[in-house]
Parts: C-alpha cells; sequence; structure tokens
C-alpha cells in the first residue's frame, strides 16, 4: 500500500486523463434527441435497431428530450428517466424502473412523472442501447408504451458518461491548506475489499454521476486572528469571494475551508446557505473543530484526521445537493416534502449520515465505509427533477425560462425587452408595460412580419417572480392577421409593447417584489432569445393603497385596462375611478384615466339584453337583444386623456410606455381635431415631440410627429376659446 | 459542580420551549426551530453538584421530566419525534454536528 500524503489535490477543469472511469464500458450515462424537428429523430441512421413508425404524440416535439439511463457502471440504479418538452417553459420529467430483458435493452415501468397532471399516459418503457463501444456513435431507443395508446418512439444520441454537470471552487482562510484528496487506505480501519488509491473529491462525485470539476480560481480570505465566522459572514464571502456567484440556479457551488464557526468546537462543517432565495450555493468545513480531534490511541492519527476531514468536506457537499442527513429522510412538513416517500437510514454507511451516529460509532462506520453515498441518494442525484437537485434552484422550473430554448447560433434578428425608463423599478399598483424591439442585426435585408410584435405569434414571454414558479405571459386577446412582410435594412428595428401585469393566466406581476422576464421568438432555424429583464415592484406606501388592491387587482380591470376602455364592465370602470380621485397622485392613476377616456372619446356599440328570467343560454336576438351605439362624451373623455397624457407629459410617457404614449396622445389629438380643437391637437402633438425629443425617441418618429404638428397648425383656426381673443 | 448542557436537536419547528432543572427555569423561548442541515436547535448550559437531579422540559404542549444523577458532566440531547414525543439522549461526551 503507497501511503499518500493526504494534503491538497491539483484538480483543474475537467481533462480526459483525470477522468474517473466511471461507466468504462458501460452505455449509462447522458443521451439527447436532435431536437427542433418533430419526427426527425425517428431516423434510425444505425441501421441496427428496428424503429416502428411513431404514432400520434400527446407531447411535441418542442426541443430535445433528455434520456438518463442507469443501468451499469459504478453504483447502477437499474433506472431510466428522463425530459420532455412540453411548453417552451416547461418540461415533463419521467423515471421508470428497468431490468434487463436481453443484451442491450431494458424494460420496465414508470413510477414518477412531473408534473402529475401532464396527459402524458404512458406507462412502461422498452429500451434498446446500439451495441457499438464507440460512444461517439452509441444511440438509444426509446418505445413508450400506455393503455390504448400507440407506441411513441425516440431515438436519442449518447452525449456523456455523466448524468450532470457540477462545479465546485475551494476558497479557504489562509492558515487553512484545503483537504481534497484522501488515501482510502491510509487509516486501517477500513473494509477489507475497500480499493487501496487516492480518492479526490471531485472523484466522489464523477462517481456518483456528475461530470464534476473544480474552478481553477481559487482565493485565500485573510480574517482577523481569534474571530469566527458566522452565517451571514459566510453568505457574504461567498458573493465576494465565489467568482461564479449570482443570484440564480446553477449546478456550481463554493466551498470554504475555514478555521471555526461562532457556534465552536462542536460544529465541523455547515451548508450555510439557506439565506435568500437561493439556497444551497454554498458550504463550510473548520478545521478548528471535532474534525481534528483524534481519539487516544488512535493507530494513525494523521490519517484519522485527515479522513474526518475530507468526509466532512463531502458531506457539506452533499447538503449542497439537497441531500439531508440519512436519519432525516422521512421528514416532512413542515420542514418540506420528501420528493418520494423515503425511508430513514440511521446505519447508512453513506456521506450523507454521522459516522459516530451508527451502532458502534465511528469505528463500525468506517470499518464498512466505502466512500460513497447511498442507492437513496444517487437515485435523486441522477435522476430526480433538476429543480430539486440543482444549487440555488427552488420551486418548479425555478428561473430558467429558456433552459430548453434551442438557441439560434447565428442569429440575423436580436429581440429586446425593456422598459423605458432608467431603472425597471415601479410603483405599487402601477401597470407594467414592456416594449419589445426585434432589430436586424445582420449586414443583409431581412424580412420579417411586420405585425409581428402585436400578434405575439411565434413569441413566447415568460415571467417569474423571485421564489415562485415561472409563468407562461398568455395575453387576453389572440390576434389573428394577415402576415405583412416588411424588410428590415440592416441595424432597423420594429417596436410593440405587451401590457404585462396580466392576461389569461391571471395577474402575474403586481405583488411587490422582484420579477425576471425573458422573450423568446421562435423561428424554424432555433429561438431568438432576450437578455433578462430584472424589474422590481415596491410594496404599497399606504393603507389606502392596499385597499383600493383588493378591487384594482382584479380579472375585470385588468381587461379594461388592456383593451383601453369598456362600456359595459361598470365595476371595473368604478375602480378606475376610485383610483383617480383616490390616488390621483401616482402613476396609476394616469394609466386608470387612459380606458375611462377612451371608452368614451367616439359612439361605440354596446350589446344591450333585455333583463329576463331564462336559465338557457340563447342567442341574444332571440330574447331581444341588439347592438346599440351609445353616444360618445367628447368633452369628459378630452379631459381625462389631457389629464393623463400632457399633465406630468414626461412621467407619463414613462409609465405608459413611449409605443403606447405616442398611441394615446395622437387618439386624443385625433379627438381634438374632431371637434374643431386643432390648435390645441397642435399643442398636444407639440408636447408629445418636446417629450419624447428629451428622452431619445428615434428621429424617424419625431419626424412623424412634427409633420402632424404642422399638418394640425396649418389648419388650425381659432379655437372655441379663443374666439373674440383676436388670435 | 458538573457541567449540564442540555441541547435541542431534532423536531422543533418553531414553537415555544421551557427547561426547568430543579424547578427553576433556566430557559425560555418562543420560538425553537431546528436547522435541520446540522439537526441542532438551540442549547443552554448550567452546572450541577453531584447527584440526584430533575430536569423539566416542556414543548409542543406537553412535558417530559427526567432524573439524572449527576456524576460527572452531562450532554442531553432532547429531540421531538415525528409523532410528537419528546425523547432525549445522554452523552458525556459534547455534541457534534455537522
Amino acid at each position: 500500500m503507497k501511503d499518500v500524503d493526504p494534503i491538497s489535490e491539483q484538480d483543474s477543469v475537467t481533462t480526459d486523463d483525470s477522468i474517473d472511469a466511471l461507466h468504462a464500458r458501460s452505455v449509462s450515462g447522458l443521451y439527447a434527441t436532435l431536437g427542433g424537428i418533430p419526427g426527425l429523430e425517428l431516423a434510425d441512421e444505425a441501421g441496427e435497431v428496428d424503429l416502428d413508425a411513431a404514432g400520434p404524440s400527446l407531447i411535441p416535439a418542442l426541443a430535445g428530450e433528455e434520456l438518463r439511463l442507469d443501468v451499469d457502471g459504478r453504483y447502477p440504479q437499474m433506472t431510466a428517466s428522463g425530459t420532455i418538452p412540453i411548453s417552451p417553459v416547461q418540461r415533463l420529467h419521467w423515471i421508470a424502473n428497468v431490468h434487463a430483458t436481453g443484451p442491450h435493452t431494458w424494460s420496465g415501468g414508470i413510477w414518477y412523472k412531473d408534473p402529475i397532471v401532464t396527459p402524458f399516459g404512458y406507462t412502461t418503457v422498452d429500451i434498446k442501447v446500439s451495441s457499438t463501444p464507440v460512444p461517439a456513435i452509441r444511440k438509444a431507443k426509446v418505445v413508450f408504451n400506455g393503455p390504448g395508446l400507440r407506441p411513441r418512439v425516440r431515438i436519442f444520441r449518447f452525449r456523456s458518461q455523466y448524468f450532470h454537470k457540477v462545479e465546485f471552487e475551494y476558497d479557504s482562510e489562509s492558515a487553512i491548506t484545503p483537504l481534497t484528496t484522501v488515501a482510502t487506505c491510509a487509516h486501517p480501519n477500513h473494509p477489507a475489499t475497500l480499493p487501496c488509491e487516492n480518492v479526490s473529491i471531485r472523484k466522489v462525485f464523477q462517481r456518483a454521476g456528475f461530470d464534476a470539476s473544480v474552478t481553477p480560481a481559487s482565493s485565500t480570505l485573510t480574517s482577523p486572528p481569534g474571530t469566527t465566522w458566522s452565517d451571514m459572514e459566510m453568505h457574504d464571502a461567498m458573493i465576494v469571494y465565489w467568482s461564479k456567484f449570482a443570484n440564480t440556479a446553477q449546478w456550481a457551488f463554493w466551498v470554504l475551508f475555514a478555521d471555526q464557526h461562532d457556534f465552536g468546537h462542536g460544529l465541523g462543517g455547515i451548508m450555510f446557505d439557506d439565506i435568500g432565495p437561493n439556497h444551497r450555493q454554498g458550504t463550510s468545513i473548520f478545521y478548528n473543530s471535532f474534525i481534528s480531534d483524534v481519539p487516544p490511541g488512535d493507530p494513525n492519527p494523521a490519517a484519522y484526521t485527515a479522513r474526518n476531514r475530507f468526509w466532512t468536506a463531502v458531506h457539506e457537499m452533499g447538503h449542497a445537493f439537497n441531500l439531508a442527513h440519512s436519519w432525516q429522510k422521512s421528514l416532512g412538513a413542515p420542514y418540506g416534502t420528501p420528493w418520494i416517500p423515503l425511508t430513514d437510514e440511521p446505519e447508512a454507511r453513506s456521506f450523507m449520515n454521522y459516522p459516530y451516529g451508527v451502532a458502534g460509532g465511528d469505528t463500525a462506520f468506517f470499518a464498512d465505509f466505502e466512500y460513497r453515498f447511498s442507492d437513496v441518494e444517487l437515485l435523486f442525484m441522477r435522476h430526480a427533477p433538476a429543480r430539486f437537485v440543482r444549487m440555488g434552484d427552488a420551486a418548479w422550473f425555478d428561473h430558467h425560462g429558456f433552459e430548453q430554448a434551442r438557441v439560434h447560433p447565428e442569429a440575423p434578428l436580436s429581440l429586446d425587452l425593456r422598459v423605458n425608463r432608467t431603472r425597471a423599478a415601479f410603483e405599487f399598483l402601477e401597470p407594467v408595460v414592456v416594449e419589445l424591439k426585434l432589430k436586424n442585426e445582420s449586414k443583409a435585408p431581412h424580412i420579417v412580419d411586420e405585425n409581428i410584435l402585436t400578434t405575439l405569434d411565434g413569441i413566447t414571454i415568460a415571467l417569474k417572480r423571485q421564489g415562485s414558479p415561472a409563468r407562461q405571459y398568455v395575453p387576453f386577446a389572440q390576434y389573428c392577421m394577415q402576415a405583412s412582410p416588411r424588410v428590415l435594412q440592416p441595424g432597423e428595428a420594429i417596436y410593440g409593447s405587451v401590457y404585462i401585469t396580466a392576461g389569461l393566466n391571471g395577474i402575474d406581476v403586481a405583488e411587490p417584489g422582484r420579477y425576471v422576464l425573458q422573450a423568446a421568438l421562435h423561428t424554424p432555424t432555433g429561438d431568438i432569445v432576450s437578455r433578462p429583464l430584472l424589474l422590481r415592484i415596491a410594496p404599497p406606501r399606504g393603507y389606502e393603497e392596499e385597499v383600493i388592491a383588493q378591487d384594482f387587482f382584479s380579472d375585470e380591470v385588468s381587461r379594461v385596462l388592456a383593451f383601453d376602455g369598456s362600456r359595459v364592465l361598470n365595476d371595473a370602470n368604478k375602480t378606475l375611478r376610485d383610483v383617480v380621485e383616490r390616488l390621483g397622485e401616482l402613476r396609476v392613476a394616469k394609466h386608470a384615466r387612459v380606458p375611462l377616456g377612451l371608452a368614451i372619446a367616439k359612439r361605440r356599440k354596446v350589446l344591450t339584453v333585455a333583463p329576463g328570467t331564462e336559465r338557457t343560454m340563447r342567442p341574444a336576438a332571440a330574447v331581444g337583444g341588439s347592438i346599440k351605439l351609445e353616444a360618445a362624451q367628447p368633452d369628459r373623455a378630452a379631459s381625462e386623456l389631457k389629464n393623463a397624457l400632457l399633465t406630468n407629459a414626461d412621467v407619463a410617457a414613462e409609465s405608459l410606455g413611449h409605443v403606447d404614449y405616442k398611441y394615446y396622445v395622437d387618439e386624443l389629438t385625433r379627438l381634438l381635431e374632431n371637434e374643431g380643437e386643432s390648435e390645441e391637437a397642435a399643442a398636444a402633438q407639440d408636447t408629445m415631440y418636446q417629450i419624447l425629443a428629451a428622452r431619445n425617441v428615434l428621429p424617424s418618429v419625431l419626424d412623424e410627429i412634427a409633420q402632424r404638428r404642422q399638418e394640425l397648425t396649418s389648419t388650425a383656426k381659432p379655437s372655441k376659446k379663443s374666439k373674440g381673443k383676436g388670435i | 459542580m458538573a457541567l449540564l448542557h442540555i441541547a435541542l436537536q431534532e423536531g422543533f419547528t418553531g414553537e415555544p420551549v421551557a427547561i426547568a432543572v430543579d424547578g427553576q427555569e433556566i430557559y425560555r423561548k418562543d420560538q425553537v426551530r431546528t436547522r435541520t442541515q446540522i439537526g441542532h436547535a438551540d442549547s443552554v448550559e448550567t452546572t450541577h453538584d453531584a447527584g440526584p437531579a430533575r430536569i423539566e422540559i416542556r414543548a409542543r404542549g406537553t412535558s417530559s421530566t427526567l432524573t439524572p444523577t449527576i456524576a460527572g458532566d452531562l450532554y442531553l440531547a432532547v429531540s421531538i419525534s415525528a409523532d410528537g414525543r419528546i425523547d432525549h439522549r445522554a452523552s458525556s461526551q459534547p455534541f457534534r454536528y455537522m
């Protein structure tokens, strides 16, 4: 046996020669379909798998599907799992227990699917893997079967011998030398059958199924002598020192090797990051703690300490993968719910148990310990939905609105989601209007549908409140417009606006807090994805705002705001009037005045039905219904709109957004012009010109406004108000 | 005098806890919650003469009384089981967490 100095490993980002032979001559690992073009992945290029024609799919192929096959290699769990895109923002996750049915074939029942309500009726899988020893050309054919369903066939290509990637960064206090490798037989108390080798932390996680790498950039922290660490200080240090820190979910986390926690000698390490919205991104190991204590008479004190330090580091890192202690597996509410029903494993020889907690203490533990996680833990790490395992993740599909987007490799267009303000901060109650910009980034003209930013045809907008699941924005109205091809010259762009606060999904962006919005344009050659837009909704500033919010955040009010007014949704109009009268100084009042004004700016058609007692729905005509024209109230409409748009016009342009602001001022202008107030109409255009010019709106838009202003000025007659004043 | 260390460990979910030794209350907190990643909620220490002691722990509307004989430093782990029982475990060694 070679005695190894168990000091620091020289780990770096994965290189071929350092990869542990996890699945040598095995087929286990990650597979993926080509994705993108439904049906294409059914082609049998290898010619060795007998393909059936796939039946009509319950689940459309939106992008690549994944398969994780776990049937051989290190610690096989005899499990297959996979993900299937079911919408641009969501994946179905399935898991099956499988058994071998022949050479390179496995079958078994699907026992887990998430989300559970997805109409996915397949109950079994039959898997066949090509026998080639060359991973690069290895394929797997999966046939999904279910009662009454035609088989669903998918062909996957081998991608990796690992199930997921993960990256660690080791930082340490200046007096600490991190120990990240241990010699398994350095201490005489070990299983007789344990291979004697140097095992690194990285190798432990590779064997657990992860393509683990260690960030080359590590930092040394210098802290004042005699001081200890609080959780808050470690969290702050993580933000400063971890080169990959982000308030987001990612397969990466930070490991701090430190002297001692505030808790004292009795705390060997902690996954300290249960602070803020993105947990499990940081762990610490404390060398000035009991893990460095050696029992009297131990035959190899140095090896005993080294093993304890190594073991503790992996234990804490295991918590970052959301692994509970072995005796806590069944723990339910209020701490959380096990991802599947689990039983405790108080005697497990796992990194997640306390060695001194088992019968016989740590002598008994290490006599049987094989430097591994338990099968239950490996099943979770390899096959549970990623959001349960991935560091920083929270609830279903947390954060990654377009995780599976087929991002266009050389997109000629860019899509931008933005707000017309320097800081994307909104008052409580203020409706959120975002602007979409589609720009030709190429050096050649590009044809787009001119209406695409109105119809949102082929555009998905995902939005997510911090700490909540992501949602897909679904507008109240779906416009079906004839495509209107338009040539976008290089550098040219088209613009649109979206009232994002509410839609058919309900009210999405209203509660105080931080939100992330992202848009994707789906094209046949790939998705064009916007950068995430981060915005914040401020909390209410008083009791009155809270009270009005109870009526304001309703489906009816949201529809009136989305459709710029209503003549029939009287409760909603009453609420908007209430907003104007009680919260007139707030931005929401401007949004409220616009539909109140536009609804009465012109004559409007209204369906009227006499009140009746019929319980059966009948055609309106059959119960005396008719469409009637209701008169306009131009003076009241103009008053509302002028208050909304021309008083504090800069605030109006910012809050309503430039695109909508121009549309509304043009409507006001038309109203005034029709009423013979051309001079006032010209003044409205002039105000808009000044405001938008100051806000650096495109010259072409300003030219258009100037031209309209000029037309109105040249046709202006003395207004009713100026008559008799000799103007 | 010996050290008497009482550690509140697993199963505390934010409830009030009170501990009395020989009729004298030494600990009371309104919200005690286990940090599951280390299996520890809170702890309290006092000293006690060698000889019999009476330790009463009240939590979740129930109580448990222990009557150990103090002969040296005593470490007492208190947990609440899934069915709401107050469990305890005594040791002559300090508890360790990670």
